[in-house]
């Protein structure tokens, strides 16, 4: 029972954070520097999430070789660059993973 | 009160041979050279409108065409959108102007609520890839929708799935599937990076998001993030912004 007054309270807590913004905003025009700041909202965001997910082990910030989803992370970014294709970079991301954790066992 | 206008293949830049055609009286005004300062004036009505190239918004009001090009059908060749404002001061005095009617009033406020609750981050960005290739016109809130509830649907088979094949494996998070939304995250991260300001915001906010990690409840990510739109902001002021509409 517990987990389904969970699940229903973060649903409302995900609704009032984005439904009267969504709603207000689709009313009304924004001034053109707000578009022009809201550009980077995505890559900032984005790239806030994955530095932290491929450099810190632990609590640390890790280069070792032994960090594999730093080198997967680097195989990842490669193909996606190269490939623009979200579905291959997602596969070979993965496999580089695996790859690596197994040559470095851990 | 704002007109939106879609010039045709405009180098913002130069901005040259392009004729603003007034949706309101069917004028057309021809633009040569640079952007006259205080705005274009159109003859027909009496606005004075202002081009600003950074806005991305879907054409409404007026519509321009190059010059000579004697036909209003849309273009076939891809095209750039840029906002025309009306100008604050220039007020005309008959009258108001005609309320634009919203094409997709009906129902908008009730799909964006759904919207809202289905949002992720996912289909965000097939979205936004999809307005900014102008490849949905109209009803684009329905488009977003259908992106949603297929990512939904999809999250939740797949959970299903996960329930069930999770209870077979020992140890399910020594597999490492969690890294399947970093992977995913970089490769939605690398084709937003299509100019230094972009650039600039992705280097600063990933450094602070790295500085920052220790801070309790994700503040390290809020933090990140203003850093990186702030960086992306004073980053335009020196190298130009790529501008897709």
């Amino acid at each position: 029972m517990n987990e389904f007054l969970l699940i229903a309270g973060m649903a409302v807590a995900t609704m009032a954070s984005r439904i009267p913004l969504l709603v207000w905003l689709s009313k009304r025009n924004l001034p053109a520097g707000w578009f022009r700041a809201l550009r980077y909202v995505p890559p900032a965001v984005l790239a806030a999430i994955i530095l932290p997910a491929v450099l810190i082990v632990d609590g640390k910030l890790t280069f070792a070789v032994s960090n594999a989803p730093l080198a997967a992370g680097i195989v990842t970014a490669l193909v996606g660059w190269r490939s623009r294709s979200l579905l291959l970079t997602i596969l070979v991301g993965m496999a580089a993973l695996f790859i690596w954790r197994a040559i470095f066992n851990f | 009160m704002r007109w939106f206008a879609r010039a045709v293949d405009v180098d913002i830049g130069t901005l040259s041979a392009l004729t603003v055609e007034c949706k309101r009286c069917g004028r057309r005004v021809a633009v040569d050279g640079r952007l006259p300062k205080p705005g274009i004036r159109c003859p027909g009505c009496g606005f004075t409108f202002r081009i600003s190239p950074n806005s991305r918004r879907a054409s409404s009001g007026l519509v321009a065409a190059p010059a000579g090009e004697k036909t209003s059908a849309p273009p076939a060749w891809p095209s750039r959108v840029v906002e025309l404002k009306r100008h604050p001061r220039e007020e005309p005095s008959p009258g108001p102007p005609p309320v634009e009617k919203r094409p997709q009033s009906t129902g908008k406020a009730a799909s964006n609520r759904s919207q809202a609750a289905w949002l992720t981050d996912e289909s965000f960005v097939v979205a936004a890839k999809n307005f900014e290739e102008a490849k949905t016109e109209t009803n684009r809130h329905w488009y977003l929708l259908g992106s949603e509830l297929a990512m939904y649907v999809n999250w939740q088979l797949v959970t299903w799935i996960g329930i069930a094949a999770g209870q077979q494996i020992d140890d399910p998070q020594s597999w490492g599937l969690d890294f399947a939304m970093v992977v995913t995250f970089i490769g939605m991260l690398l084709p937003m990076i299509k100019d230094r300001p972009t650039l600039a915001a992705a280097l600063v906010a990933g450094g602070a998001a790295l500085l920052a990690h220790g801070l309790p409840n994700q503040l390290g990510l809020l933090l990140a993030a203003l850093a990186g739109i702030g960086a992306g902001v004073l980053a335009e002021r020196r190298w130009p912004a790529v501008v897709q509409g």
